[in-house]
């Protein structure tokens, strides 16, 4: 560990990283509109201070890559109720645990009685399964291409242990295909794509969005200097008028990805529709179990509605770029992060959270302390007749 | 907004703990002596003598983590929050709330960790109570409520009225390390290269600045983090604070896993580390004095009270940025990728 956190200093580098500013700031001339796809981007940019060495020139707006933010309520009330269900032991992330369903999150289940287990790998949903066999053990499987491959080797192994009490929520998503519905519709400027996606996908499934879109595209990582040499790249993309691919992550990210992550996906998934939050059901946006693994699956009883989901918060634009989390009427004053009313607000990757723990320095903390309930006007729905609506 | 249940977040040192002191302690206790921005009530009683005198509970899941226990945690805790008030710790007192189910070797267990805790101090136990409830479902418990009492020996007074713009802020050695040992024990992480909890007294670093005049305020640095600590001071004074984040002392093993699992170590809690609030002239002197100490051996410069009318704490970043710190809100969960 010492090791690995030494290495990641260079990237740190204040020397470097005003170097970089300045050439962004020298590129980048005109107003332009930057999305930075992954959650992580936006938590590394706000921690670091970064706004405050870039030009206003450059606005980075959030896009749907914080995997809880992007999960449907319906999904999310879903696994409450089968947390609910006293024979379920249910194995989670811990992103999970604070997001508001419509009757609470699974931390006040789990405080109430509830057998819920944070993990950091989803294998250790199968030794759970091993050394409790009377319980139903559920894995929730939220995430992208990032968190796929994992999810695979455990529903491989799952399968070669002939396990009977271990089943899944597959709720994985497949973020390029969702970006394709997302920007046919509306784009930026440029695109700063996710480096752990495109560690396993590799640069070249990133190639669709210039060249059929047209959207100068970096993939990049996560350091300081990783995201500048990402947005550097977009800022020359910009001025030369030429949309490519550019990987600005070629310590970890290559042009195929990761070969075994890939073809584990390949024998373990298969496209499938997927529900959006913000941007309803995705025709390949998704996962779907291949073969013998289709025991595993878990499917929910009924199409589930969420109160949540009707005009408590703006998650879902937000999520799309279309709203900053200081133009929701209830950030920082009914949703923070202690009595969130989105999941943007919970999770380490959600947007509103980010901006809630780093504040811009100019932005006003000054929070009215009132009772009354702030009244919402909402936007016109995301969904258009370009987009299939959700069932 | 007025709380209508206590929730778990009531308890984690944020802005809700504040909202819960506000709404029901304070309106009631602080005409009667409540003295709520210290953590030891300061009490003279004549001839020069002032007595600190304080009380903690303590709950923690899992009871045993490595580098400390409930036990030394409950004794160390108490005897920090009058030591952090410039006193010698003298006297505990504490109260036992035993679930029914726990196994009487781990409370022997825990205290064994008491006893040998208060004796290292030299302090003494004089007085405790049992209680024994139905445990409601969940593990049995063992809750710790230690109080106590010690004699103010540091010539001036450690307390918020005396911090003033230009104050340097020291931190007397690395952050995070007990949080992560108590989750590393909770979800077996870090097996391989387990991350041990800096629960200690903190009474022998403090000893030496007790006769340094320009010593204005100290606390020690538990729930809620640095970054909570800081924006109580700014908050008590009215004051800004600026801070360096390369200054920060934070092993290469907390900083690593914390980036692994999306917390930031600002808001990690401590057991055995103090942020003091020092005179520009007598910051190289206090500096030097706890680095000759085994706590204070990584003590560093990490700040300092700006004359900023803003209370607000500001973080000029390692990579030259600059941001707000906030006040920690929320329980910790680690993150998917």
């Amino acid at each position: 560990m010492n090791n690995h956190w030494q290495s990641l200093t260079s990237y740190r580098s204040p020397e470097l990283v005003q170097q970089l500013a300045d050439a962004i700031n020298n590129a980048c001339q005109g107003r332009v509109k930057i999305m930075q796809v992954c959650g992580t981007h936006t938590w590394s940019y706000r921690r670091h201070g970064l706004a405050t060495l870039l030009t206003q020139n450059l606005s980075l707006v959030a896009g749907p890559g914080c995997p809880v933010c992007v999960t449907d309520q319906g999904d999310l009330d879903w696994i409450m109720d089968l947390a609910g269900e006293k024979q379920n032991t249910l194995v989670t992330f811990g992103d999970l645990m604070r997001v508001p369903g419509s009757n609470g999150s699974l931390a006040e289940m789990q405080s109430r009685g509830a057998d819920i287990r944070v993990v950091l790998s989803p294998l250790k949903a199968l030794d759970i399964a091993l050394a409790e066999p009377s319980r139903r053990v559920i894995l929730v499987a939220i995430g992208f291409e990032t968190t796929a491959p994992v999810v695979a080797a455990t529903l491989q192994h799952a399968h070669r242990l002939c396990l009977t009490n271990f089943s899944i929520v597959l709720l994985l998503k497949r973020l390029i295909p969702a970006l394709r519905y997302l920007f046919a519709r509306e784009r930026p400027d440029g695109l700063l794509c996710p480096g752990h996606v495109a560690t396993v996908v590799g640069k070249q499934a990133f190639a669709c969005l210039p060249q059929e879109l047209g959207i100068p595209s970096a993939i990049a990582g996560f350091e300081p200097v990783d995201m500048l040499l990402g947005l550097l790249d977009l800022a020359h993309q910009l001025k030369t008028a030429n949309a490519k691919i550019t990987n600005a992550y070629p310590r970890v990210v290559t042009e195929q990805g990761n070969p075994i992550a890939r073809s584990l996906i390949e024998a373990t998934f298969e496209p499938a529709p997927s529900q959006w939050r913000g941007l309803g059901e995705l025709p390949t946006a998704g996962y779907g179990l291949r073969g013998a693994l289709q025991r595993f699956g878990l499917n929910p009883a009924a199409v589930l509605l969420s109160k949540a989901a009707n005009g408590q918060c703006l998650c879902h634009l937000v999520i799309l770029g279309k709203h900053t989390p200081q133009a929701c009427p209830r950030f920082r004053k009914n949703c923070t992060p202690e009595n969130p009313l989105g999941p943007c607000m919970v999770s380490e990757e959600g947007t509103c959270a980010a901006h809630y723990y780093y504040p811009d320095l100019d932005e006003s903390l000054e929070i009215p302390d009132t009772e009354s309930e702030v009244t919402l006007q909402l936007p016109p729905p995301v969904t258009d007749g370009k987009l299939p609506n959700k069932k | 907004m007025s709380i209508e249940f206590i929730q778990l977040a009531h308890g984690s040192g944020g802005s809700a703990t504040t909202k819960l002191l506000e709404q029901i302690f304070l309106p009631r206790f602080r005409d009667i002596g409540l003295q709520p921005e210290n953590d030891a009530a300061l009490l003279p009683i004549g001839n020069g003598v002032t007595l600190a005198f304080t009380i903690d509970g303590f709950v923690v899941e899992p009871p045993f983590f490595p580098g400390s226990d409930l036990g030394s945690l409950s004794v160390n805790g108490t005897i920090n929050d009058l030591a952090v008030m410039g006193a010698r710790p003298l006297y505990l007192a504490c109260g036992f709330v035993i679930s029914v189910g726990v196994s009487s070797t781990m409370l022997s267990q825990i205290a064994t960790s008491m006893q040998e805790a208060a004796a290292a101090s030299n302090v003494q136990i004089v007085a405790g109570d049992t209680k024994v409830v139905e445990s409601r479902g969940t593990t049995p418990q063992i809750q710790v409520t230690t109080s106590g009492i010690g004699i103010v020996e540091a010539i001036e007074p450690w307390h918020t009225p005396r911090v003033r713009p230009g104050d340097q802020l020291i931190l007397s050695g690395t952050i995070g390390e007990h949080t992560l040992a108590v989750m590393g024990a909770r979800h077996s992480w870090f097996q391989h290269d387990p991350i041990a909890s800096d629960c200690a007294s903190l009474y022998p670093m403090l000893v030496p600045l007790h006769p340094i005049p320009d010593i204005h305020w100290v606390r020690d640095i538990t729930r809620g983090g640095l970054g909570g600590v800081l924006n109580e001071l700014a908050h008590a004074t009215g004051y800004g604070i600026e801070l360096d984040e390369e200054k920060i002392p934070i092993s290469s093993l907390v900083r690593g896993w914390c980036e692994i699992l999306g917390y930031d170590p600002l808001y990690l809690a401590n057991e055995g580390k103090a942020l003091l609030a020092v005179d520009r002239a007598a910051a190289s002197h206090t500096l030097s004095e706890l680095g000759k100490t085994v706590l204070g051996r990584h003590a560093s410069l990490i700040g300092e009270i700006s004359s900023d009318e803003q209370p607000v704490v500001i973080l000029n970043t390692s990579i030259g940025g600059r941001r707000l710190v906030m006040a920690p809100a929320g329980e910790l969960f680690p993150r998917i990728c």
